[in-house]
């Protein structure tokens, strides 16, 4: 059984993002970007599969500029057999990508396709719902566990407040969540041997896609600065301030 | 002590400034491991070098000792006065950043400021300062600058004593001796900064510093090791320094030992390799981020597996990943804790005996306590180990740390005959004055010297690196 992986390329989770001066977006000029988190788990997931024997081959498609090729890289050093690259320099929209998913789910017949439940820059958390769509295949999103058998995936999802188990027919689109499992490290020796493993490059017209965005951004803006706390001294201070300061009370 | 004291003190720093309770007192009476305990008749907290130098010309009149404290984080006891006649005079609200100075790229704060606080600030500005230890939370420059501090920068940027371009200090009786230039150059006899720098409060107290900032580094490239022996991980130190212009900013070995410990009692920590002996923390630190250099890196790791130096190797991709690594090694002292006593030795040696102290101080330990778990890591590049022994896992604490004395001494004599120092990072303080008098005589008398024509009235932390 064959596994699709899209792995998106943001700017890395522990970076402090700057708005730009004119608010028409974030910062990236030198600026460190990464693998999306949710991405890697799902990397994670797959290489696991192949390990316990549930999965033969492990594609990764990463869709965006070509320094995503790196992301890629960094998928087949953990343990991914081979990459697709679809460039574009546009920004991507969820629609946009879960359709050239599609595309290439038509030509790899995948039973599978594991992805992110959202990409850390834009939240959207839409792309593996659409996918699912698109393709009539059934979901198990937000997943933070995954039992195999005949046919069959016993997801465990993290919904508000609890945890839901359901088990759904292949092919499946299964969608990350954080508690799912812990991404390993590359090891050297699989960094080196992931520089010959093969990586397609392909264009969004390859799939008969226009990326042309749907959505204007008219705003980013950072979130409101949090006031300072102040220590009091004493408790009269305390009650003095929340009554002529704050005017709570 | 005379309340009349108390009074002139309390009016020159205010009444919310000093605590005389001395149940109020107990976080600046202990320290964190719980292994010191002391008194004071008052803690006593100024907020300007005004106000520090009037506290003092009051101790001063009244020849009232002065225990100077900034985090209280030391490891050796200096920061903790032990007599009901003395005062702690504790520098946490002194902690104002008086300058950042991008062109001379120097920044100016005040003592107590937090090791933290000012690497963000410095970060904010677009600078970095390079001083980090894992106490980095807690402790504050003049802590640092007082007891010379290491840490894990210091393979590339040296330790505390290289980072201060100038001090302001107040002297015992008052006197404030300004000297903050951020000079680089300043041959006027006597450096009198240095002997502030690791004088462990015993001279005077440090108000503010000028330290030096560095350009940001904009990639760090951060990897574990899998390496069989301490010596083959100072063969692959040298072929990485050799081989790689890009900053080598830390090169930490770890038993697995240690690293055994950290899973154990720290959540969200896991091995990188599921069988290992030692594990060498490596981070370079580059103005640039390359696809060249990355390669470079990776190629000339990758060339230390061939040669047989190293085992196995795994390198980050994401700050989170480095994150996590980071958290193993500066998660041993919390881990270790956990596991009941331990016999702690903070040593070097020329690095061309590393691996002969390590060989020898574990067969010392097995030797004295058969089931003892040595639990040893550093930072190699600087000869200096983290050599410490925790109990075996049933013993009686009381019973095991009995043997601490008879241990430490045999490990101490160890270092010493390989040309080492007993005490690498942590200074003297009450812990090491033993060994000071009995392996650097001549030291200590010419310290002495110097001690009594700064101090005349000995009430600058006494009973700390000297006898009372
Ligand atoms: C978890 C942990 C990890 C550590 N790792 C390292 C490490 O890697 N490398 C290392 O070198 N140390 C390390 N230490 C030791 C300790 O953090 C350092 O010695 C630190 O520099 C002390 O700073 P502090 O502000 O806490 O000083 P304190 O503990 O308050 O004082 C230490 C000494 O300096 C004197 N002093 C403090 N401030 C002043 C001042 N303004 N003027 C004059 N004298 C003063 C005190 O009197 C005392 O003698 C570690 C400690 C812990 C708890």
């Amino acid at each position: 059984m064959k596994v699709l992986v899209p792995i998106k390329r943001v700017v890395d989770y522990n970076v402090k993002i700057r708005v730009k001066s004119d608010n028409s977006g974030v910062e990236l000029s030198n600026i460190k970007m990464s693998m999306n988190p949710f991405d890697e788990i799902a990397v994670e997931e797959a290489i696991r599969l192949k390990e316990a024997g549930t999965v033969s081959e492990i594609i990764v498609i990463s869709i965006g500029p070509q320094q995503a090729q790196e992301t890629i890289r960094t998928a087949l050093a953990m343990g991914a057999d081979r990459g697709i690259l679809i460039k574009t320099d546009e920004l991507v929209e969820p629609l946009n990508v879960a359709k050239l998913i599609k595309g290439v789910s038509e030509e790899e017949n995948p039973e599978i396709i594991i992805l992110g439940k959202q990409a850390i820059d834009d939240d959207s958390n839409q792309t593996g719902q659409m996918l699912a769509a698109l393709l009539g295949w059934s979901q198990g999103t937000f997943a933070s566990e995954l039992k195999f058998s005949d046919g069959k995936i016993n997801v465990i999802r993290e919904i508000d407040g609890g945890l839901q188990t359901i088990d759904i027919k292949l092919p499946s689109i299964i969608t990350t969540d954080l508690r799912l499992n812990e991404p390993r490290y590359a090891s050297l020796p699989n960094i080196m041997k992931a520089k010959k493993k093969p990586i397609d490059e392909k264009s969004p017209e390859d799939y008969n896609i226009q990326i042309s965005p749907m959505l204007e951004i008219l705003k980013v803006s950072e979130p409101a600065q949090r006031e300072a706390g102040i220590k009091v001294e004493t408790v009269e201070e305390l009650v003095d301030k929340l009554k002529n300061e704050a005017g709570v009370i | 002590m005379k309340k009349e004291i108390l009074n002139k003190i309390q009016k020159v720093v205010g009444k919310s400034n000093i605590i005389l309770q001395e149940d109020d007192m107990h976080n600046y009476l202990t320290e964190w491991r719980g292994v010191y305990s002391g008194k004071a008749a008052a803690v006593i907290k100024p907020k300007s070098t005004n106000e520090v130098s009037r506290v003092l010309k009051i101790a001063y009149e009244y020849n009232i000792p002065i225990i100077t404290q900034g985090g209280n984080t030391g490891l050796v006891g200096g920061q903790i006065p032990f007599d009901k006649n003395h005062l702690l005079l504790s520098l946490e609200k002194l902690n104002k950043v008086r300058e950042v100075n991008n062109i001379d790229r120097s920044i100016t704060a005040e003592a107590g400021i937090k090791l933290s606080e000012l690497q963000n600030i410095c970060m904010k500005n677009n600078l970095f300062f390079p001083l980090s230890l894992a106490s980095e939370g807690s402790c504050t420059i003049g802590g640092n600058i007082a007891t010379n501090a290491g840490g894990v920068g210091v393979l590339y940027y040296g330790n505390t004593r290289e980072l201060v371009l100038g001090l302001e200090v107040v002297l015992p009786d008052g006197k404030i001796i300004n000297n903050l230039q951020a000079l680089v150059k300043d041959n006027t006899g006597y450096s009198i900064k240095n002997l502030f720098i690791g004088s462990e409060g015993t001279l005077g107290v440090i108000t503010a510093a000028t330290v030096k900032a560095f350009p940001q580094p904009k990639e760090k490239y951060t990897a574990f090791l899998k390496i069989n022996s301490p010596n083959k991980s100072i063969k692959a130190l040298r072929i990485i320094q050799e081989s790689i212009s890009t900053p080598l900013t830390a090169f930490e070995l770890m038993n697995n030992r240690s690293i055994q410990f950290v899973i154990r009692h720290i959540p969200k920590t896991f091995a990188p390799f599921s069988k290992f002996k030692w594990m060498v923390l490596v981070e370079f630190s580059s103005l640039e981020s390359s696809d060249l250099e990355k390669e470079r890196i990776e190629k000339t790791l990758n060339g230390l597996i061939d040669l047989g130096l190293v085992e196995d190797a795994v390198l980050s991709n994401s700050k989170s990943q480095s994150k996590n690594m980071w958290k193993l090694r500066e998660s041993i002292s919390e881990a270790q804790k956990k596991e009941g006593g331990s016999i702690k030795n903070d040593i070097s040696v020329p690095i061309k005996f590393i691996n002969k102290f390590i060989h020898d101080a574990t067969s010392i330990s097995k030797k004295n306590i058969p089931d003892s778990r040595c639990v040893i890591f550093g930072h190699i590049g600087d000869g200096n180990i983290h050599f410490n022994i925790s109990q075996p896992p049933k013993a009686e604490k009381q019973e095991f740390l009995k043997k601490e004395n008879h241990l430490r001494k045999k490990i101490v004599e160890l270092t010493m005959s390989l040309d080492g120092s007993f005490s690498a990072e942590h200074g003297i303080g009450l812990a090491r004055k033993g060994d000071l008098k009995k392996y650097k005589k001549d030291k200590l008398i010419l310290m002495k010297g110097i001690k009594e024509s700064i101090d005349k009235k000995n009430i600058m932390n006494p009973g700390k690196i000297f006898d009372y």
